[in-house]
């Protein structure tokens, strides 16, 4: 049965994206953050923190302090660096490429959906990734969450989000990281593309 | 960065694989419609035929394609039947023709993709099952649609008239909206008939009385001194002028309780007999008028022909 197979994968892939995923809690706002490098960094949305200290929960339950290290709400992203101690190795995801993604092909959204932690989604790409997103068909509202002058193509997939699951991982069907959770517009899920996260990063660790 | 380097080894990616590629190759035959108050997706059907979803065409002049390459083109309009929700454009334009089947076996559970275009955003795909199937039914507007096909997917702006595709890559109908936010899909069985009515007669033509009638239940002391084998009928609301029904003799306020000696208690019973092969066609109607029996016999119009 090729249904139990893809159920087997599914679980696996589910069981690696939990451990590499983390719930984001502040006074104020939360969601879901993606530990991007082994010695702590997590990267989440920038209107996912607020202030600059904030409460980890790690995939297995333990919870950790914060400090945000760096904040863009031009481009959705913040960076927290976690006290962790010294010698700690914590799992990070594998990153892919969303330059490749195809129309049609699948994707699973990892996250904190309403604080229900470690919550899989499933679901497939809906356009292409290199064309814009069209900002100019939102309307007030969803401008203002997205932020008008969102500088960068987005990834647009048909996949079912809730809020909680800004920050948290968009992966493709081998289990790699292709995107970061940013926003839903009519239903539609939208995801930084994983290359514009590193670029960010290299340009904080510099 | 490993995505495309990597030979396919698991099943999910084989699965997500195969997704694209059948969105890819369905993609060629699937254009997007512009000039639309609603952007809406077609499908190239035939050679020189784009097939869509009729509601969603508001202007039927100054319409142009947006194809695969993305490149534009003007298309005119052929037809259309809004009974059955099918719109039918003719475009200069060679494309693929959509690999369609419209015989495939389909239950629910079964995997449906929706394959459609926008204008600025190319293809648009959204995936979900069939979650119910059933047998034909009629649109509140009398068109017979052979196939009731309910998807359980996410129904974004621009996906009317989109392609409704089954795993194995064939395009089974277009997908439309249907009541209560439900999105149906015309069966290609349908899409057929009417593009095949369309090129032979050059029109879609149904039916026509020239009635408007209402569902009125009878009062028991009515059925018991007719001993009619029925409780309801149709009353004549509105009779349109030189309309079959006029000339026949029907008049404001005549109950209608059956034709061709089969009782009739909804208006969709009606149109069951207003077929576009039934055109010309008398019908032998019983009525009630004054409180006691009438037959009139009426000889079916071509809606297409009417005033």
């Amino acid at each position: 049965m090729i249904i139990t197979q893809v159920e087997t994968e599914l679980a696996a892939i589910s069981q690696q994206l939990r451990s590499a995923t983390v719930e984001i809690s502040n006074q104020y706002s939360g969601g879901s953050g993606i530990i991007w490098s082994s010695n702590g960094l997590v990267v989440t949305n920038s209107h996912v923190v607020r202030g600059s200290k904030s409460r980890i929960k790690l995939g297995n339950g333990r919870v950790v302090e914060g400090s945000v290290i760096a904040r863009d709400p031009q481009q959705d992203l913040a960076v927290i660096q976690m006290h962790i101690e010294k010698g700690e190795n914590l799992s990070t995801p594998t990153i892919g490429n969303a330059q490749l993604l195809r129309p049609g092909e699948i994707v699973l959204a990892m996250g904190s959906p309403y604080g229900f932690s470690g919550a899989l989604t499933m679901g497939i790409i809906h356009v292409s990734v290199e064309r814009e997103f069209e900002k100019t068909k939102l309307n007030w509202t969803q401008k203002k969450a997205l932020n008008l002058s969102y500088p960068n193509a987005l990834i647009v997939a048909d996949i079912r989000l809730a809020p909680g699951n800004s920050g948290g991982i968009l992966a493709n069907a081998r289990g790699e990281v292709i995107g970061i959770n940013v926003a839903i517009v009519s239903g539609l899920a939208l995801a930084i593309p994983s290359q514009q996260v590193e670029n960010f990063i290299e340009t904080i660790t510099r | 960065m490993s995505s495309a380097s990597n030979s396919i080894s698991n099943s999910l990616v084989a699965f997500s694989h195969s997704l694209a590629d059948i969105v890819e190759n369905v993609g060629n035959s699937v254009v997007a419609l512009d000039g639309q108050r609603f952007p809406c997706s077609g499908i190239y059907w035939r050679e020189g035929l784009i097939v869509t979803s009729e509601e969603n065409i508001k202007r039927s002049e100054g319409v142009s394609i947006i194809l695969p390459n993305g490149e534009t083109s003007p298309v005119t309009l052929l037809g259309r039947d809004r009974s059955t929700d099918v719109a039918v454009f003719k475009t200069e334009v060679s494309l693929p023709i959509a690999p369609i089947d419209s015989n495939c076996e389909l239950k629910a559970g079964h995997l449906a993709i929706a394959v459609g275009r926008d204008r600025d955003r190319g293809l648009c795909v959204a995936q979900g099952v069939i979650s119910t199937i059933g047998g034909s039914w009629r649109s509140s507007l009398g068109g017979k649609i052979d196939r009731f096909i309910r998807l359980d997917l996410n129904f974004y702006p621009g996906s009317g008239g989109s392609a409704l595709v089954n795993a194995g890559g064939k395009v089974v109908g277009f997908n439309t909206t249907g009541p209560r936010r439900s999105v149906l899909t015309i069966p290609a069985t349908t899409v057929e008939r009417v593009v095949n009515q369309l090129l032979s007669t050059g029109n879609i033509s149904r039916g026509y009385l020239g009635l408007a009638m209402q569902p009125v239940y009878l009062p028991d002391s009515l059925v018991d001194k007719l001993s009619l084998n029925t409780q309801q009928g149709l009353m004549v609301v509105n009779l349109e002028t030189q309309s079959p029904a006029e000339q026949a003799g029907v008049l404001l306020g005549d109950i209608l309780i059956s034709i061709e000696n089969t009782p009739i208690e909804k208006l969709r019973d009606v149109q069951a007999y207003l077929e576009p092969q039934n055109v010309g066609k008398t019908l032998k109607i019983q009525l009630i008028r004054a409180g006691s029996l009438q037959d009139v016999s009426v000889t079916i119009g071509d809606s297409g022909q009417r005033k």
